[in-house]
């Protein structure tokens, strides 16, 4: 079973994807960090080699964003492979995420994209929401 | 008898004589103390003479001294003849240094050429500009100079009264950032808004609507089942209108960017949401405008274009971003019904959203010049201010 860390700031955000991807993907979820400092904290604390398959980070954050995040784990674990979900399309956070190293960026409206977009990074694809192409 | 009437007669008549010429004289005294003459001529041993009264200056000199105004006079090529103690004053010199000074000098290097042509139209019934003057001491005067040839021609010298102005500047650059400061708070509430919208409330939209999925994988009637599809997409509807508003209250595109980014933004956003083409001519690309007074033209153009969406009957619009005499301008134009431009703006009840955006635009120093007429499409032109440098 492939292991997630998701990085989440709002709580009811957070659980149903905890939900969604526990039931509907069958995967499991290593933690939940509220912000990107808690997610370095939890990967600094595992040992050498996290038993982490993919991060799923938000882009807005409080404090450092979700975009500043990727570019970290990428220098520091980069065989964390790290996919992008978010409410907002606009190009330059879309640019910005592919840029800082995402493998990916998924639309929150769709989740049944975001587990399609979750299997594509885990085999080892990219991915960009079908929803991305139609707006800015 | 006859010989004493006579004598009566005589003396009556020198009397009347006598108090006429009292009359007269009393006339010409009160002339002379209301300075109302300037010369008499007497009658001496020498033959007439005229005797001119130089008093009779004295108030118009009084007057030129005391008055706020700088007053000068300058001969042909703008040599200084005289000029009054206000004017030197406002210099930080004395009348002696400057009487013999081209004027020209005295102007700061930058506004030197304007002055000459304005110098060179000057005409009897007088040319105004605001121009800039530099003193003794090298500090900037702002002043409005009011120029006047005295006779038909130049020969007969010209008059420049100059008027200190640097406290009407000083206020409308007050003015100026207290409007700034108030469209900062106005930027930043929007922003606000739209992080609550965003961050908040749309999360808690994508949340329901999942959850809402969950539901669809027990056992459900038919009818049970569409009414799930019916509220998921009622809720995909309000994401997408939460998700416009957050984007539109405050957009991304405004954080940093130059105005050209932001109109190309605004156009395909135009397109998207109302169907209006806008055609996008960019002569200049307006990259140094303040960012305060770039979200204002934001939102100013973005007004704009919404009335030609409400009103023109069209669906093709044109923005323009150039330079015209030095100033840099936007033009927002459409080919639609149009209407009687004076008659709208001169009814606060019909042009309220016009005369709104108008009123933000000059506080913060731009100028809206509108023209249109019935059928004949309409055309507003944003102005926008040359920065002053300060002293």
């Amino acid at each position: 079973m492939c292991s997630i860390l998701l990085v989440e700031d709002h709580k009811i955000m957070a659980e149903t994807l905890v939900r969604v991807l526990r039931t509907k993907g069958n995967f499991s979820i290593a933690d939940v960090a509220e912000s990107a400092e808690d997610a370095l904290e939890w990967l600094s604390e595992q040992e050498a080699d996290p038993q982490v398959d993919l991060a799923l980070v938000d882009v807005v954050l409080p404090q450092k964003s979700g975009i500043e995040l990727v570019s970290m784990i990428q220098q520091q674990y980069p065989g964390i492979p790290c996919l992008m979900i978010s409410g907002r399309s606009a190009g330059q956070y879309v640019k910005g995420s592919l840029v800082a190293g995402a493998r990916g960026y998924v639309l929150k409206d769709d989740l049944q994209d975001v587990l399609k977009g979750v299997q594509h990074v885990l085999e080892g694809g990219t991915y960009l929401s079908e929803q991305l192409s139609k707006e800015e | 008898m006859v010989k004493r009437n006579q004598l009566q007669q005589e003396v009556q008549d020198e009397a009347d004589e006598l108090k006429n010429r009292l009359a007269e004289t009393e006339e010409t005294l009160r002339a002379i103390q209301e300075y109302m003459v300037d010369a008499f001529v007497v009658n001496r041993e020498n033959g007439i003479q005229v005797v001119t009264l130089n008093e009779s200056e004295i108030p118009y000199s009084m007057m030129v001294e005391s008055m706020n105004e700088g007053a000068v006079t300058l001969i042909a090529d703008g040599t200084i003849f005289y000029c009054n103690g206000r004017f030197a004053e406002m210099l930080q010199g004395n009348c002696e240094k400057l009487i013999g000074t081209l004027f020209q000098t005295l102007i700061v290097p930058e506004e030197q050429s304007l002055f000459e042509t304005i110098f060179h139209d000057a005409t009897a019934h007088g040319v105004r500009q605001e121009i800039t003057l530099q003193t003794a001491n090298g500090d900037r005067l702002p002043v409005q100079l009011s120029i006047y040839l005295l006779g038909e021609d130049r020969i007969s010298g010209i008059a420049v009264l100059a008027t200190d102005i640097s406290d009407r500047i000083q206020s409308e650059e007050k003015i100026r950032a207290l409007a700034t400061e108030l469209t900062r708070a106005e930027q930043d509430e929007r922003y606000r808004i739209s992080q609550v919208l965003h961050d908040d409330l749309q999360q808690r939209l994508f949340a329901v609507k999942a959850q809402l999925s969950f539901l669809k994988d027990v056992n459900l009637s038919a009818e049970t089942y569409r009414e799930l599809d019916q509220i998921q997409a009622s809720l995909s509807e309000s994401i997408a209108i939460t998700r416009n508003l957050s984007i539109d209250l405050s957009p991304i595109v405004l954080q940093g960017e130059g105005l050209l980014e932001a109109m190309t933004w605004l156009s395909f956003r135009m397109k998207e949401q109302y169907g209006l083409h806008v055609d996008l001519e960019a002569k200049e690309k307006l990259d140094q405008i303040d960012s305060h007074l770039r979200m204002l033209l934001f939102q100013s153009i973005r007004e704009l274009l919404f009335n030609v969406v409400k009103h023109a009957g069209v669906s093709q619009a044109k923005v323009t971003l150039e330079q015209v005499n030095g100033h840099p301008c936007i033009t927002v134009s459409d080919g639609g019904r149009g209407f009687d431009a004076e008659a709208i703006m001169g009814n606060p009840q019909s042009a309220h959203g016009l005369l709104i955006i108008q009123d933000r635009l000059n506080l913060l120093g731009c100028q809206m010049e509108l023209a249109s007429r019935p059928g004949e499409g309409t055309s507003i032109r944003i102005e926008l201010p040359i920065e002053r440098k300060s002293s």
